[in-house]
């Protein structure tokens, strides 16, 4: 039997290799979507992790301050506590390094000289005769950085931060690496003193590194730190910190997951129809061998077998497409961290032993399980029935019925269960959107054979089309249902997104009323560090051509043990007060004046369960502080955000410089002149300064990169639909040959036969559509008011984005039309004399 | 002198068979078939009877020789035209009826017209009348899976019937059917054919059938014969 296999799978292939390739494309477009989505998910936790591992090093807890900084006086408390056998300060922060624009490195000032550390076997390349740490300005830049810069040791070079250029030395090369931790790959590391002295840090600390006694309970010693440091800082273990990001993404991966498991269940599909396809053209090959005596489980065993060898070739195909749709997506998925999440870049993608074996695991798993419905349907039957030339096709009305009332009561239950129960449940979303997408294939049955038997056939066209769609309901409904699971997906992911942009409009619309936006940036990003200086905003102010400006200071601290923007303007001014889309009326931002309160957004309020009345604390460099909740507002940024008057910000949370400005011109004035004229007059790097309408448009481009890569996974589902189609047809001209016979044999021409084929295809198409779009508008509801608001907080108004969903469904029907023809050319090549050969 | 419905003049058919043999399923076949005539095609299973149908119906092409339908040489027409010349003037019953399951009673039967872009008001009479005359009318919106055998093959002589064809051309057609019930068919069709003016040339292993045509042939390994006269 084993030497049957290797003839005849060999045989197969030549004989029929659309078929068998459509099987493999299904198996490698699955998993493909799986484990690029994977790979862009681990790369982004490992990505931020190698950060944490720069600083933390070999550090069994690594302390940070609540307030983002952390005072020298800090290091001898924590030294000093039991259990801490060694710790190291280290100064933080990110430079421009100029000469090479868009080139930044991550800053990191420690003792380069302390034992606990233990740098020296790390670094190489020392300049000849020059001491380690020799003078101001000694750094060690990691090998890539170096690389990149061409430097050698003892060049000199400028790095560029928001209070302006220093004269830095390159002096060692310091591979991570060597330390024991595979770091950043732009680094630079110096002398914690001279970090602290050139980039205005003197006295401050932005995390201190321990190495614990031996046997040390960590939980135990982090919460002494804590302690001793009067809760003013946090104590955690690296992979604590690692496991943090992986939380702060987890709603972002969670989604991307989601639609890539979507991918796979259509991709399911497709090898399920496929190999049904395969099986249909061997059936009668099944009956000859079951008459000559081999044993239903010898029959079974070659479908399984057949079906592990595609799915073996598509697994291989699916890594390597996995792979550069990730590559491809890199950008867009990079961009997101960094603008959305704050995390830096992905700077390499990992491909790690567990992504490969889910890629085997989904693909050989997807093919057997496919194959395993249409494979024991061929066991069960007799050797007869095998032999036979017309195959008997249609479910009865019984099992359709069955189905329809079990999809039924899966989505009324999960509704139910949601409004009763799970409400309040974080995974509540996804469940419902599970049973959303699992109802559809359920439904299709029914609904195709109850459509198809009451369409009147007044010709031999389109309805006939639609009314033989009912005759082959089997393969037809896995068709349709897949067709419509990808059009839910379709659909509602641009439900959410449009409805998201809509929502985004009126609120970017309503809060930037500004001409001008100047903010403080190292290089060219803004961050905590970058801060403009009084004389600028003064200048600023002066100018001829500005009516007005709006001051805006922005700090990131711990707000109810999260990191979020604490915003302060100057409330006073009505166009503070229109920034914000208050959700309650009244005079709110009058009462937070009044009440020396403050207003949070949305997302922060949800996530803290904090509303107007009670109080927050905020953990400020000066100790914590606790204010009272005047307003919420709409917010849609990651986390949320605190808004506060900048006098109270000053007073409660100490004093500091602006991050950024908006200005109000004088009528008349242009704004892209203004802006072009403010930033020619200050060095490349230091300023990010947008008129309204670029301001407007980076944030719709940010928007965009954001949901790039859902894109990618709605066109995956859609060919993988689309192939469905092709197989469905291919299926049913193999299998209805016959009937295609009959009709020849009456008087059809072919271009007949081919339209039919092409109208059976189209009304899959309409069907899909209509399924999927019930099901999408469903999906879509999810999304938006379920997902979205439990897993962001972001209240998002429902919106029609009626062309976007137009193309679309023009998109399906011609990809349906398109994946027809070739079934319907097979199809009208069948001769009129096949029908006799089943009388003979 | 009547008109000659089908000619054949020297057709043989080859098919290919194992290696390079050739096998003969009709050999140097010439007769003339004039119009409303009902012939009979007796033959054991093999000898070509059926291939002689197709050749007549113009779904396959004579190796060598020439078929005419109604003074039409089939091989001058090209495929389209062929089918055309099927629509309009052939019908065929089939041993295994291959009525659509999908379809009503009443779609089966009016089939070759929803084929032939014809109009439902221009068919709907025809086809009750059909099935009136077979006695299946109060049966014509019932799915066909319903029916019995025979009720089957009288649905296929109606489908068959309906675009008024010169020539009905018949394989086999009681052969799924009980003897009872076949020689019932048999007899409703040649009653419908003779009310119809048409051709009827239908391949039958029954002597007891063939007896029931004006002429009857005998093909055996692909040589045609004149039978002996019945009775």
């Amino acid at each position: 039997m084993v030497r049957y296999f290797y003839r005849t799978v060999s045989a197969h292939w030549r004989t029929n290799p659309v078929l068998y390739a459509l099987t493999v494309l299904g198996v490698a477009l699955g998993v493909a979507s799986v484990i690029s989505i994977r790979i862009l998910n681990q790369s982004a936790v490992a990505s931020f992790a190698a950060g944490v591992r720069t600083i933390g090093g070999a550090a069994d807890i690594v302390v940070t301050g609540k307030g983002g900084t952390l005072p020298d006086a800090a290091y001898p408390l924590v030294r000093g506590t039991p259990g801490v056998t060694a710790a190291w300060p280290a100064f933080e922060t990110t430079v421009a390094v100029e000469g090479r624009p868009g080139t930044f490195a991550r800053l990191l000032g420690v003792d380069l000289l302390a034992p606990a550390l233990d740098l020296w076997g790390a670094f190489s390349g020392f300049a000849p005769g020059a001491p380690v740490a020799a003078g101001r300005g000694w750094a060690a830049a990691t090998p890539e950085l170096a690389r990149v810069m061409g430097w050698v040791p003892g060049d000199r070079f400028k790095v560029r931060d928001g209070a302006g250029s220093r004269q830095l030395r390159f002096g060692a090369l310091i591979d991570f690496e060597r330390w024991g931790a595979s770091g950043e790959r732009q680094a630079l590391v110096m002398d914690i003193a001279d970090a602290q002295s050139l980039f205005g840090g003197a006295g401050t600390l932005h995390r201190i590194g321990v190495t614990a006694a031996e046997g040390a309970d960590l939980p135990a010693l982090a919460a002494r730190i804590e302690d001793r440091l009067g809760g003013r800082a946090d104590a955690v273990t690296p992979s604590e910190r690692t496991g943090q990001a992986r939380e702060l993404l987890g709603a972002f991966r969670l989604n991307l997951t989601a639609m890539s498991l979507v991918s796979l269940l259509v991709g399911t599909f497709l090898v399920f129809s496929s190999m049904r396809a395969c099986l249909v053209w061997q059936r009668r090959e099944f009956g000859v061998l079951r008459s000559l005596g081999s044993t239903p489980g010898q029959v079974l065993a070659l479908i399984l077998g057949e079906a592990a060898l595609l799915g073996v070739m598509g697994v291989a195909i699916g890594i390597l497409a996995g792979y550069w749709t990730a590559v491809w997506n890199l950008e867009a998925v990079s961009s997101t961290l960094t603008n959305v999440y704050m995390l830096r870049e992905i700077e390499s993608l990992e491909v790690s032993r567990g992504t490969l074996a889910l890629a085997v695991f989904a693909g050989l798993g997807g093919a057997l399980s496919g194959t395993l419905l249409p494979a024991l349907d061929v066991w069960r039957r007799d050797t007869r029935t095998l032999l036979d030339t017309l195959p008997a096709q249609s479910a009865g009305t019984a099992v359709t019925r069955v189905l329809f009332r079990i999809g039924l009561v899966l989505v009324v239950g999960a509704l139910a269960w949601y409004w009763l129960i799970a409400w309040r449940w974080r995974l509540t979303g996804f469940v419902l959107s599970t049973a959303v997408m699992l109802c559809l294939p359920l439904l299709t049955p029914w609904l195709v054979q109850h459509l198809a038997a009451r369409v009147r056939v007044p010709d031999f066209g389109f309805r006939y089309g639609v009314r033989s769609l009912g005759a082959t309901l089997a393969n037809t409904s896995f068709s349709v249902s897949s067709l419509a699971m990808a059009v839910c997906l379709l659909v509602g992911i641009t439900l959410l997104v449009e409805s998201f942009r809509e929502t985004l409009v009126r609120w970017v619309d309503r809060s930037l009323t500004a001409d001008v936006f100047v903010t403080a940036t190292v290089g060219a990003r803004p961050g905590p560090d970058a801060t403009l200086s009084a004389q600028l905003v003064e200048r600023l102010a002066g100018r001829p051509d500005v009516e007005g400006v709006g001051p805006l200071r922005r700090l990131f601290l711990a707000v109810e043990g999260q990191r979020v923007a604490v915003v302060g303007v100057d409330l006073s001014r009505p166009a503070a007060r229109q920034r914000l889309a208050l959700l309650s009326g009244g005079d709110v931002v009058g009462r937070a004046i009044r009440e020396r309160g403050i207003l949070i957004g949305e997302p922060l309020s949800s996530s803290a369960s904090v509303t107007v009345g009670d109080t927050i604390e905020i953990e400020g460099s000066q100790g914590p502080v606790r204010l009272p909740v005047s307003g919420i507002y709409r917010d849609y940024t990651q986390g949320g955000s605190v808004t506060m008057d900048l006098g109270l910000m000053a007073e409660t949370l100490g004093p500091g410089a602006l991050t950024s400005v908006a200005l109000q011109l004088r009528p008349g004035a242009d704004p892209e002149a203004v802006a072009a004229g403010i930033e020619s007059r200050h060095p490349r790097g230091s300023l990010r300064v947008r008129s309204n309408r670029h301001l407007k448009e980076d944030i719709f481009r940010v928007f965009d990169q954001t949901f790039a890569v859902t894109r990618i996974l709605q066109v995956m589902s859609l060919i993988i639909a689309a192939c469905a189609i092709t197989l469905t047809l291919l299926v049913v001209a193999q299998e209805k040959a016959s009937e295609i016979a009959l009709y020849r044999t009456l008087g059809a021409f072919r271009r007949q036969v081919f339209l039919l084929f092409v109208s059976k295809g189209t009304a899959m198409a309409f069907l899909g559509l209509v399924l999927g779009f019930a099901g999408g508008i469903g999906l879509g509801a999810i999304l938006i008011f379920v997902i979205q608001k439990s897993y962001f907080g972001w209240s998002i108004e429902w919106a029609w984005p009626w062309w976007p969903l137009a193309g679309e469904a023009l998109a399906i029907v011609c990809a349906a039309v398109l994946a027809s023809l070739y079934p319907a050319f097979k199809a009208s090549r069948t001769p009129a004399n096949e029908l006799c050969h089943a009388d003979a | 002198m009547d008109a000659a419905a089908l000619t054949f003049a020297g057709v043989s058919k080859v098919y290919d068979g194992a290696g390079s043999a050739e096998r003969y399923a009709l050999r140097d076949v010439s007769c003339e078939i004039t119009s409303g005539q009902t012939v009979a095609i007796v033959g054991r299973s093999g000898s070509g009877k059926s291939t002689l149908l197709h050749l007549a119906a113009g779904i396959d092409v004579p190796t060598h020789g020439s078929v005419a339908v109604h003074g039409t040489p089939l091989e001058s027409l090209n495929e389209t035209a062929r089918t055309r010349l099927r629509r309009r003037d052939i019908g065929f019953v089939f041993q295994l009826f291959h009525l659509l399951p999908h379809l009503t009673v009443r779609d089966n039967v009016a089939l070759p017209d929803l084929i032939a872009g014809a109009r439902e008001r221009d068919y709907r009479e025809r086809v009750a009348a059909l099935l009136e005359r077979v006695g299946l009318a109060d049966r014509a919106a019932d799915p066909v899976a319903g029916l019995s055998g025979g009720e089957m093959q009288r649905v296929a002589i109606c489908r068959a019937l309906l675009r008024r064809p010169r020539l009905l051309l018949a394989d086999e057609p009681t052969g799924s059917l009980d003897d009872a019930s076949g020689e019932v068919v048999m007899d409703l069709m040649l009653k419908m054919v003779a009310e119809e003016g048409a051709t009827l040339v239908y391949a039958t292993h029954s002597r007891e059938l063939a007896s029931m045509a004006d002429r009857t042939l005998r093909l055996h390994s692909g040589l045609l014969e004149e039978a002996e006269a019945p009775g």
